[in-house]
């Protein structure tokens, strides 16, 4: 009896070895596999998500540089508003003094700037990104950026309701993973784009009332006479009113309409360029456009001697109008964006540029 | 029951021959056992190497391309590529220390920049934003 308990004994051991034993090994075994593939994954895209930040966080970098330099190029505007476009050989220009300051305020200016980064953001985050050509990154492309200022750099904040999140399926495994992962985006540019628009600022509005004041002193009745009168011989009466006016102007200044623009034109010129346009940036201006016209109104003749038709009294007024556009452009040699500047990706200075336009048309009582 | 001495011997001899079948069965099977706990931890050790090997590619891509020069992700460095300026010396000077090879390649795949030879098959690529709203794609490989 005790023999064959014995054996019952070894043969239940060697069952208990056999069998049993093995299938616990290879289920532990499959456990341990599956978790560390798991565990493996996980950690795979936890790095993903940290990669998607470092992705969002270059492209809000280069949103800013190239919402700066875009938004100064528009004279501070994303889009320049209709009422302040001026268009040049194809061109369009804002337009901050036109008979008078217009200088967009720097709630304005960060507004437009804030706007322009956003679309760039959003722009980079709608672009697909591959982390290590396995896992696709989803990042939001609702951002919404804001820029404070603090002195001259801005403080910038990229906020989003979404999430930065990857995600992996494996069908063979049945396993999907999804992680996320806040998206807020903080900066802080050091760039000298809110000083250059506030150097414009001071400048354009000092430029635009220093052209007016030239304009209007070179213009001036004292120097240019509103109106005249000659007496003059004529071979007959009909005389037109361009031929009335050129007598007239000619005989009052001693020198024809056309030499008396040229002059006017000249000093404008001449006078505009001496402006002094000190800046620790580069400041620079281009003449768009100078147009000085002198038109005669109201002429008359009148014959004092009723006997003499051939002596006639000429009288005319004249009406001195100018036009003036400059643009202006303040740059920032010291800086370098890198960004798109219209015709290749190259590092470039930010520059800000707008136009100036003084139409000066004479009062009501000077015509 | 009074057995014979023969009887008696048998089944001692009997008992003594199942006990030591029994011992290499069960040695057998503890051989098979250790076998297969080795073998086990062996496959769950290149699971671990595998997964350390990947985690680490990924964790050191992302500590390599945060890091900072003058308040700069290498990242923003390295793209910065694609408007003509060449990395900072340091940046070459971590790539070689670290014995890594990259290589930058612009949005049509063109490169940018390299340093040593990056292994189409070995290497790591990740894409990334470039200046100008393009992407791009930076390859490293660690060796």
């Amino acid at each position: 009896m005790k023999g064959i308990a014995l054996i019952l004994v070894f043969g239940l051991m060697i069952i208990i070895f056999i069998v049993i034993v093995p299938l616990l090994l290879l289920f532990f075994q499959t456990a341990k596999e599956e978790h560390t593939l798991l565990t493996r994954d996980i950690y795979f895209m936890e790095n993903a998500l940290d990669y998607g930040s470092i992705v969002a966080d270059t492209g809000f970098s280069y949103s800013f540089f190239q919402g700066c330099w875009d938004v100064l190029r528009k004279g501070g505007f994303s889009v320049i508003p209709g009422e302040r476009i001026y268009e040049f050989e194809g061109k369009s220009f804002a337009l901050w003094f036109d008979n008078g300051d217009l200088t967009p305020s720097q709630e304005e200016f960060l507004g437009e700037l804030e706007k322009e980064v956003t679309q760039n953001l959003n722009s980079y985050t709608s672009l697909s990104y591959k982390y290590i050509g396995e896992v696709n990154l989803f990042i939001p492309q609702d951002y919404n950026v804001s820029l404070e200022p603090s002195g001259f750099d801005l403080k910038g904040e990229a906020t989003s309701p979404s999430f930065i999140a990857v995600q992996k399926e494996d069908s063979k495994r049945g396993e999907k993973i999804k992680l996320f992962k806040n998206s807020a985006l903080k900066r802080n540019f050091t760039s000298s784009c809110l000083e250059i628009f506030e150097e414009g600022k001071k400048r354009g509005k000092e430029f635009g009332e220093a052209v007016e004041q030239i304009v209007e002193d070179i213009l001036s009745e004292d120097t240019w006479e509103r109106g005249g009168q000659i007496t003059y011989g004529v071979a007959s009466q009909q005389l037109s009113r361009e031929f009335m006016g050129n007598a007239v102007f000619q005989i009052i200044h001693g020198k024809t309409r056309a030499e008396a623009i040229e002059e006017i034109e000249e000093a404008v010129r001449s006078q505009v360029q001496a402006i002094p346009l000190e800046s620790e940036f580069s400041l620079s201006m281009e003449i768009l456009e100078l147009e000085v016209t002198i038109s005669p109104k109201n002429c008359q003749t009148t014959f004092p001697e009723l006997d003499n038709p051939l002596l006639a009294e000429i009288s005319c007024s004249f009406v001195y109008q100018a036009l003036f556009v400059g643009k202006i452009s303040i740059e920032d040699p010291n800086t370098k964006l890198p960004v798109f500047n219209g015709e290749e990706v190259a590092f470039t200075s930010p520059e800000l540029v707008f136009a100036e336009r003084i139409d000066f048309l004479p009062s009501p009582g000077e015509s | 029951m009074l057995l014979s001495d023969t009887a008696k011997k048998k089944g001692i001899f009997d008992l003594y021959t199942l006990a030591i079948i029994g011992g290499l069965i069960i040695a057998v099977v503890l051989f098979v056992l250790v076998f297969a706990f080795v073998s086990n931890l062996i496959s769950v050790k290149s699971i671990v190497k595998l997964t350390v090997d990947v985690d680490d590619k990924g964790s050191r891509l992302n500590s390599f391309l945060s890091s900072e020069r003058g308040g700069v992700t290498y990242l923003e460095i390295l793209g910065n590529t694609r408007a003509g300026s060449p990395p900072e010396k340091e940046v070459e000077e971590t790539l070689e220390a670290l014995d890594w090879s990259l290589i930058v390649e612009d949005e049509t795949q063109e490169p940018l920049y390299t340093i040593g030879d990056v292994r189409r098959d070995a290497g790591v690529f990740v894409q990334i934003p470039l200046p100008g709203l393009k992407k791009g794609r930076i390859g490293i490989d660690t060796r």
